[in-house]
């Protein structure tokens, strides 16, 4: 665009012919740009009205149709949504500019998500015409080497391939760098001549990204808000956590950004409000009636918040020593969202609206009792052969912190809408996943007519509504539902929204929102001091009691769920973690504990009844014979062993462990989807129940064995993973000895034979070709 | 506790239930505690189309999952001359096993066609009745017998058969049931009689009407999803829900069934039955228990609450020839069986209100139609607009037409889906509506079995949840009976609209009336 080429020579002298050509430009393509002389907020707002034209023209015509259409307007074209976003810059205000200065632009975050999330701005054209992009850092470098170094990062969205060199050349022409001290004033003062020879006179706004740690925070502003702010347009500084590292520390920062700063000025950004599932909380919550009536004590039993991560401190550990899981995550990322969720519905929209609802709830909370609280820290692991260092293993963390990296906090708003809801928080690092979500879980329906048809545990599976931030954003809502067939067994199902099967389009990272709503000076997702005030009023008594009474971290395993004291944590407040239960854990089976535990507790009388008449024992309560089908579910978790030993329980139990869908599952438990068509085969040579004693039993121990020896970590006892030609080998084994019994007669018995689980099988002729299921020596 | 004090009966269904024939054989027989009893099923009308596509099919799959007492028959009765190897033969040609259970269908197969016989029969003679008694007991050996009659023959029939079977071959020390399809009378006067004449040889709770729309999987669910979910329990009212609509559509027309569709018309066909008794299912109050006794209780009043329906809510419709490309489908009165002067509706809207508490001033919209554009049945709950919505601006000002909606599709692709307000991922706000699923060709892989299955092992079991009682049957006439006198005395022409097609403009305007858009003609659909 020819627009374009009169700005990178803007930076020689030539200024006059510059103005003059972008003043023909304007005159030239609109009249109403020359008598529009507004500041940006004005640019921002106009435009940002003309979005909401677009897209109230666009919903009017994909909702609304005339009553007497009989036919299906198509309209798909039109309700395209990469047309929304379209360059509204050409309308922009060609008299203002914008320049971005990263201060910190060598640093790993500037590297990694600022100057990536700046060009995807850019390249969306969600960004000004004039802009600038300035780093600023003490390492010396020059305007082609920090374009080098950006380079590498900058990427397009996998959806948006087309001319995408094109436009980084272009974004990278309009980054430059100015090295200087942090608390230099001339060094700003230099970069002021900069900035004001690329504005070329025109209006000019100024945004500060502060990429550095916090002591230099204040120096730096100092320097930037006295030598390098705008004189004419507006200058905003965006701060990253952390902010302090309780209320005093936190209020000093304050007082001292106050003094060169007005609180308009200062953007607190917490990166997890941009992400698209904390942003779409709110719109759940306010644009559906459905979940209205629901989102109080009278319906929500609990609410989790749940952060986890699935590798330690490697490098990073000198800066998280210092702070903390609880500062780290819990006071900011965490608790921003649960005020999101918690707040009352807002006035309006506006940043101040809905951060004085956010104030308020902050305001309403309990202050934290340290038994509400559970620290962790990991310890070293080793998996597989592999070891995972602990915590104190990181060379740039002391061997004797005590620094928590798990917490897990039970929270209390004492409001109307809230009373008496636990607010669970877990936040970990090292753990066995990776992710982030809200789960809302709802409390059990009051005089279920359908108990009798579940089993005792329908006050357990409740609805559970489920935001997944990350990874591979989703929102599902947990209901119970009939399972299809004859009979009435009910089960959880998802009602599903993958955003990945639902929006094609690559989702924005948090920083390019966050990045546009500070140039478009949209403070809504950013946090204000008094906000952040009361978010430390909360913690800092914690997390003061903790560091002075030196409590020492539950350790757990890196790689593992974290800390039992978590549950236990839980279970006081009558909560059981919802990423921990059986539905959401996959390979988790259960040992044998819980059959005895029925057996124990539960079916005291049964040896003396036969349960087919009504009678039934005075003290028992629940029969687990009466509830067949969860009974099913139990003997379908056990292993072999187990599966024999409830065999000898009764007949009831003897008749369901010979049935041979529990084997099958067993036998192609750790492989899904179970292989097609082996089906009629296994059944015709004898069944599963056969197929595992003979056949898959052996073949997995010595596989197991062998894989013990092999990794050297002594008692350790492998979780077995039943690969398809390990399935290939057993059913070729099967073969041979269905037809071994059939030639020599007799060896194994008849089909569904008697013993389970025995290590006394009679042991195969010696002709027999059955010892590959042993270990052979080659 | 609940489960200790169950009499035999509920413990017996207690099993059952919680045998997923999915995942196992049962493993208990069901007839442990009654060995000595036999059950013998006849198909009166075995000839017949419904038998042969539905009604035995429905017992092979009952049997292959072992569903089935271990001493049964079945028994063909018809007026065709047959043997049993021709019956064998003829019903062979039907039966298929589940796609997921292929192993030995062969054999099993084999082994129930060894249990069927036929008998060859006049309908009102009780003679050939004794000799099919005498069949029967000889089958029965002495052991308790139960006996089902499944009538699947025209109506004017039913009285002579359930004579017959009744005075003539009903069990001596068991009990007999009888299974009565579809149409019950054409109106009030006439249902009044048969139900009259029904009562005169069978007590209430022998007759089983079935409505065999109960017996779908997803009917069945609607009780579920509200009676074992919280989150639907507060929105289940008329300060949620603005409306409900219960859409059945066939993209077929009356190709040769038109003799028999012409006297009835769709309200009485789909209408009256199907759909009237979906709607009671979700409106009704919760019940004490899940009794079937309870259950209908709360059927009937939600029947006996509604406002009588007026000609004005009304609106009917025919379809005519329409020539597509180069294949022309024919139009209602080009169906041969079909007068040409033919005035029967063969699409139908309603607005029904239901003046209780909980429903005042919701409108209900049913819609029924043949030779639509496409092959459904669902519920949609449409629900109110969000007071005061925050999002007014983001979403243009027709946020409140997009409102929540809670679709429950009954066929084809059995599904659940939410819809709600999201956000569109991506810089900027902008809104859409996004589904939250349940698709169940997804979350269950074994297939869903036929409603028959289901209402006939309920009919063997005495489960009579999914049976229509006589006053539930009465008030429903009570309901539709005036209006469809007086469309028939007025002659009321129906709106002719294309074969193939959406259906009359004038359910627009009834919806419009209402202030309602038809769920399944939106965009997004």
């Amino acid at each position: 665009m020819a627009k374009w080429l009169s700005a990178p020579c803007s930076h020689s002298s030539s200024t006059t012919f510059s103005s003059f050509h972008n003043e023909s430009l304007c005159c030239s393509r609109k009249l109403t740009a020359l008598t529009s002389i507004c500041d940006f907020s004005k640019w921002a707002a106009k435009n940002f009205a003309k979005i909401q034209l677009r897209s109230h023209f666009e919903l009017r015509s994909s909702n609304g149709h005339p009553l007497n259409a009989v036919s299906l307007q198509d309209e798909g074209s039109a309700a395209n949504p990469q047309s929304e976003e379209t360059h509204f810059s050409e309308l922009g205000q060609e008299d203002s500019t914008l320049s971005i200065t990263v201060v910190g632009a060598s640093g790993d975050l500037a590297k990694k998500k600022i100057f990536p999330a700046l060009f995807a701005l850019y390249y969306e054209d969600w960004l000004p015409e004039n802009f600038v992009v300035f780093g600023y850092s003490r390492t010396k470098m020059n305007d082609e080497e920090l374009r080098n170094m950006i380079s590498r990062t900058l990427t397009c969205r996998i959806d948006r391939r087309e001319n995408c060199e094109e436009k980084m050349a272009q974004f990278l022409k309009r980054c430059f760098y100015h090295s200087g001290q942090y608390n230099s004033e001339e060094h700003f003062a230099e970069l002021n001549c900069k900035l004001k020879e690329k504005e070329g006179g025109r209006l000019s706004n100024r945004l500060f990204y502060l990429s550095i740690p916090p002591n230099i925070f204040v120096d730096v502003v100092r320097c930037a808000s006295t030598k390098a702010s705008s004189k004419t347009g507006w200058t905003r500084v965006i701060v990253e956590k952390p902010f302090g590292r309780d209320a005093e520390s936190s209020s000093e920062l304050t007082r001292c950004l106050k003094r060169y700063l007005t609180e308009e000025q200062i953007f607190r950004i917490d990166h997890y409000l941009g992400k698209e599932l904390v942003e779409n909380l709110s719109v759940l919550r306010f644009s559906n009636l459905v979940f209205e009536p629901l989102w109080s004590r009278n319906y929500i039993r609990n609410v989790q918040f749940i952060f986890s991560e699935d590798f330690g401190t490697e490098g990073r550990g000198g800066y998280f020593d210092n702070y903390g899981i609880i500062r780290d995550i819990m006071q900011n990322h965490l608790l921003q969202i649960l005020t999101l969720f918690a707040m009352e519905t807002p006035v309006s929209l506006d940043a101040e609206d809905i951060r004085n609802e956010k104030v308020k709830v902050l305001r309403s909370m309990r202050p934290l009792q340290l038994e509400d609280v559970i620290v962790g820290q990991y310890k070293g692991q080793s998996k597989g052969g592999k070891t995972y260092p602990g915590y104190t293993d990181d060379p740039t963390v002391p061997n004797s912190s005590i620094t928590p990296t798990f917490a897990a906090a039970a929270l209390f708003i004492n409001n109307a809408r809230w009373d008496g809801v636990p607010f669970l928080m877990k936040a970990g690092k090292a753990l066995h996943t990776k992710r982030a979500e809200i789960r809302v879980q709802f409390r059990h329906v009051p005089g279920n007519l359908y108990k009798r048809n579940f089993g005792t545990d329908l006050d357990k599976a409740t609805n559970e509504l489920v935001l997944r931030v990350q990874p591979d954003e989703a929102i599902y809502l947990k209901i119970n539902n009939k399972v299809p067939g004859l009979g009435m067994r009910l089960d959880r199902s998802d009602l599903n929204l993958l955003y990945k099967a639902r929006y094609t389009r690559e989702i924005p990272d948090a920083y390019e929102r966050l990045l546009l709503d500070a140039v478009e000076g949209e403070r809504r997702l950013f946090i204000r001091s008094d906000e952040l005030d009361a978010a430390w009023a909360l913690f800092t008594p914690l997390l003061k009691e903790l560091e002075e009474r030196k409590i020492a971290p539950e350790l757990y395993p890196y790689g593992s769920r974290g800390p039992v004291g978590a549950h236990y944590l839980a279970a006081k407040h009558n909560v059981r973690w919802g990423d921990l239960m059986g539905d959401d854990s996959h390979s988790c089976h259960l040992p044998l504990w819980p059959l005895l535990f029925f057996l124990r507790y539960h079916t005291p009388s049964l040896p003396k009844h036969t349960h087919k008449n009504g009678e039934t024992g005075e003290n028992a309560k629940f029969c687990i014979n009466d509830n067949m089908d969860v009974l099913i579910e139990i003997l379908k978790r056990l292993d072999d062993r187990s599966l024999g030993v409830a065999a000898c329980v009764c007949r009831l139990w003897c008749g369901l462990t010979r049935n041979d869908a529990l084997w099958e599952h067993l036998c192609f438990r750790h492989l899904s989807p179970p292989p097609e068509g082996v089906r009629t085969v296994v059944v015709a040579l004898g069944g599963y129940r056969r197929l595992y004693t003979v056949c898959v039993k052996p073949v997995l121990s010595r596989l197991g064995k062998m894989r013990v020896g092999g990794g050297g970590a002594g008692g350790e006892l492998e979780r077995r993973v039943w690969t398809r030609h390990e399935v290939e080998l057993s059913l070729s084994l099967f073969c041979v000895d269905y037809y071994e019994r059939l030639l020599i007669g007799g060896g194994g018995g008849g089909g569904g034979g008697g013993r389970i689980g025995g290590e006394s099988a009679t042991p195969p002729l010696p002709s027999s070709l059955m010892f590959l299921c042993k270990a052979v020596n080659v | 506790m609940a489960a200790n004090e169950a009499p035999p009966r509920k413990l017996k269904e207690g099993l059952l239930s919680v045998t997923p024939p999915e995942d196992h054989k049962k493993p208990v027989d069901l007839n442990v505690n009654d060995d000595k009893s036999t059950v013998s099923i006849t198909i009166v009308g075995a000839s017949g189309d419904l038998a042969k596509k539905k009604i035995f099919p429905a017992l092979f799959a009952l049997y292959y999952e072992d569903c089935l007492p271990e001493h049964f028959t079945i028994f063909g009765y018809a007026r065709s001359k047959m043997t049993d190897a021709e019956l064998r033969n003829m019903v062979s040609k039907t039966l298929t096993c589940r796609i997921d259970k292929r192993e030995n269908c062969g054999e099993k197969m084999e082994q129930f066609l060894k249990r069927c016989f036929y008998h060859s029969g006049q309908y009102d003679s009780q003679e050939n009745f004794v000799e099919l008694n005498k069949k029967l007991e000889e089958h029965e050996a002495g052991r308790v017998s139960n006996r089902l009659f499944y009538l699947s023959i025209p109506p004017n029939i039913f009285v002579d058969a359930v004579k017959c079977a009744s005075l003539s071959a009903s069990a001596s020390n068991g009990w007999t049931r009888v299974i009565v399809e579809k149409p019950f009378g054409r109106d009030s006067e006439s249902s009044a009689a048969l139900t009259s004449a029904l009562k005169q040889y069978l007590d209430e709770d022998q007759i089983f009407r079935i409505d065999h729309y109960l017996g779908k999987e997803l009917v069945e669910n609607l009780s579920v999803l509200r009676f074992s979910n919280l989150i639907f329990e507060p929105l289940w009212s008329r300060q949620y829900i603005r409306n409900v609509q219960l859409i059945f559509s066939e993209d077929f027309g009356t190709e040769g069934r038109g003799g028999y569709f012409d006297h009835y018309g769709i309200i009485r066909d789909i209408m009256q039955n199907h759909l009237l008794q979906i709607l009671a299912l979700f409106a009704m109050e919760t019940p004490v228990s899940l009794d079937a006794e309870d259950i209908r209780n709360e059927k009937v009043k939600v029947l006996r609450s509604m406002r009588p329906l007026r000609v004005d809510d009304v609106v009917i419709g025919q379809y005519k020839s329409n020539t597509n490309g180069s294949v022309s489908y024919p139009g209602y009165t080009d169906d041969k069986t079909v007068p040409k002067d033919s005035l029967t509706p063969t699409f139908a809207a309603a607005a029904l209100f239901i003046d209780n508490a909980r429903w005042d001033g919701v409108p209900f919209l049913m819609k029924a139609g043949k030779a639509l554009h496409n092959r459904r049945a669902e519920i949609r709950v449409q629900f109110r607009h969000v007071p005061g919505n925050l999002y007014n601006r983001n979403f243009g000002t027709d946020l409140d037409r997009a409102t929540n909606e809670l679709v429950i599709r009954v066929q084809p692709d059995e599904a659940i889906y939410l819809k709600i307000n999201n956000k569109v991922p991506g810089l900027g706000m902008r809104l859409d509506r996004s589904n939250l699923n349940l698709l169940y060709k997804a979350r269950y892989s074994k297939e869903i079995p036929d409603a028959y299955e289901r209402l006939v092992l309920d009919a063997i079991e005495g489960e009579r949840r999914l049976f229509i009682r006589s006053d539930e049957l009465d008030a429903a006439w009570s309901l539709f009976t005036p209006v469809l006198k007086e469309l028939e005395e007025k002659k009321l022409i129906p709106e002719y609209y294309p074969y193939g097609s959406r259906g009359p403009v004038g359910a627009h305007y009834l919806a419009a009336r209402y202030n309602v858009k038809w769920g399944d003609l939106g965009v997004d659909e």
